[in-house]
């Protein structure tokens, strides 16, 4: 294959790759501007939204339903898990909610490892038919699924952010918590939504990546520090960032992968967060922090 | 009417209110002045839901009070405009505006967009910035803002914390005169200020605060000849004034 041709290959299995970490990304963004918390259960969303849809599609459900019940279930978990473990601890510190967190995506693993053993489960592609041939490269259709989801999530997000009164009321929380409480706006009740949101945005993520790589009990794990290293990359307060970052990831990943070796494919996402920590830790679109004298 | 009975609240170790009893007449402007640290922001902040109180009573047109999260308290009618302004400077100015009516805007939001229009009645120089962002705004048009952003709450009592903080003189003068607009419509007002030359011009009545205890009430014409409201509070230049007239 010509370089050209292969340069594109990697370029469109990085769109692949970057879409999903940009959901992923985007939940780590969404909940930290709005309540102040790292949470590192956000891969764990992902990888029960792959694995309770393909239990629903076992049960007899179709595809479509089986999808939407199992973004549900997610979103409610979602919830349950802000109520249960974040909110007794809202006034932790940050490293607290971090451990916790952590602790909490082992324990959802654990039982995930319960419930769904070891064995890595296939889902049917989205659309049957042949990979699709761009200018030499070759995309695969469910590729394509993956990226009309993030264009779709993000467009409505965008929109909801910024056409909705409760997607204001979420900014004017994260701009400003007090005053927002003081307009009648309830930051625990914005936090609730927003873990529930994102919860679901990875479960989405989750299910429509799993008939290009199946889902296991612990994909959520390398999945959920991919969405990490993207939204710190994309500067951790901006969803715009996160997007990016996502993107901007699984392309180097693919670049990476493809010219020097996959086996280094993880080593460079890593690489891409020391260095990226190290030389600006505000990210790509961040803003750099002031402390005050 | 608000009735605030034997308020007592504590910031940790510190007693900040040390059993505060007072009453805002519906329609009135009630100012409470008082030096720096005397818990004039904690007893607004206390009345708002912000702070916990250990003790005592808020009642508000009969309805007794308890320690309830500011969100809710809004709802019950008490909304504060706190000191700093604290607009969301990254949303416009409109956004800021129809944020204030948040929670009454799923039972009528078409009456929402009413009362923006009625708020740029009050404050039409905020009616070609609708769109900007609010962080964009001079001081004074921010403290428009945040005062407008207050009314769209509807409240019965409006809680003011030094509103003329950080202002030029001549944009003190203008928020004053719009808050005795205010008193005109009908909204009953508690206003704290360490500008108690600008609270006392404006106000029906005057508590003093110190360390915590209201130390002294009156109408603001009794208590401008205080001498000890003078020495403390209105400074040598209005006791010089004073004793000229």
């Amino acid at each position: 294959m010509p370089l050209g041709n292969e340069l594109l290959q990697y370029l469109l299995t990085g769109l692949t790759l970057g879409g999903i970490y940009a959901l992923i990304a985007l939940g780590f963004v969404t909940i930290y501007t709005v309540t102040g918390h790292i949470n590192f259960t956000q891969g764990e969303f992902v990888m029960l939204g792959a694995l309770t849809s393909i239990s629903m599609i076992k049960l007899g459900l179709p595809m479509w339903l089986a999808i939407t019940v199992a973004v549900a279930i997610v979103g409610i978990f979602g919830a349950a898990f802000e109520r249960v473990v974040i909110y007794p601890a809202r006034n932790s510190s940050v490293v607290t909610i971090i451990i916790i967190t952590i602790g909490f995506s082992v324990a959802i693993r654990g039982v995930a490892l319960l419930l769904w053993g070891t064995q890595s489960y296939p889902m049917q592609p989205f659309s049957s038919g042949p990979p699709i041939n761009i200018l030499g490269a070759i995309m695969n259709r469910q590729s394509i699924w993956v990226l009309l989801l993030s264009i779709v999530v993000v467009i409505t997000l965008f929109i909801f952010f910024e056409r909705t009164v409760m997607g204001k009321a979420l900014k004017a929380c994260a701009i400003n918590r007090l005053a927002a409480s003081l307009m009648g706006i309830s930051p625990q009740k914005m936090s609730l939504f927003c873990f529930s949101l994102c919860a679901s945005i990875g479960a989405l993520a989750g299910i429509f990546i799993t008939p290009i790589t199946t889902a296991t009990y612990d994909m959520g794990l390398m999945l959920g520090l991919k969405g990490f290293v993207a939204a710190v990359l994309g500067g951790l307060t901006n969803t715009t960032g996160a997007i990016l970052g996502g993107f901007l990831l699984g392309i180097l990943e693919a670049m990476g992968a493809g010219l020097i070796s996959s086996g280094y494919k993880d080593a460079i996402s890593f690489l891409i967060l020391l260095l990226v920590l190290l030389n600006r830790p505000e990210g790509l679109l961040g803003k750099p922090e002031r402390d005050r004298v | 009417m608000l009735y605030v009975n034997n308020l007592h609240t504590w910031h940790s170790w510190n007693h900040a209110l040390k059993g505060i009893t007072f009453h805002v007449p519906p329609g009135s402007i009630v100012a409470i002045v008082g030096a720096n640290g005397a818990g004039k922001s904690t007893l607004l902040g206390t009345l708002a839901g912000v702070y916990r109180f250990s003790q005592g009573e808020i009642t508000l047109d009969g309805e007794i009070s308890k320690n309830m999260p500011p969100e809710k308290v809004v709802r019950q009618g008490i909304c504060l405009v706190p000191e700093g302004r604290q607009i969301f400077e990254s949303l416009t100015v409109e956004d800021n505006i129809i944020l204030g009516a948040y929670h009454r805007w799923g039972k009528n939001h078409n009456s929402v967009r009413e009362e923006v229009q009625k708020v740029l009645e009050i404050f039409p120089a905020l009616a070609p910035r609708l769109k900007d962002h609010a962080g964009g705004l001079s001081g004074g048009m921010q403290q428009m803002l945040a005062i407008g952003r207050g009314l769209m709450a509807k409240p019965k009592v409006m809680l003011l914390d030094e509103p003329s903080l950080g202002l030029a003189p001549l944009l003190v003068k203008e928020i004053f005169s719009t808050i005795l607009d205010l008193k005109k419509n009908g909204t009953t007002i508690l206003l704290v200020e360490q500008n108690a030359r600008a609270a006392m011009e404006v106000a029906d009545w005057v508590y003093v605060m110190d360390h915590g205890n209201i130390v002294l009430e009156g109408n603001p014409t009794e208590l401008k000849k205080d001498l000890r409201v003078q020495q403390a509070y209105l400074g040598r230049g209005y006791i010089q004034e004073a004793i000229a007239d």
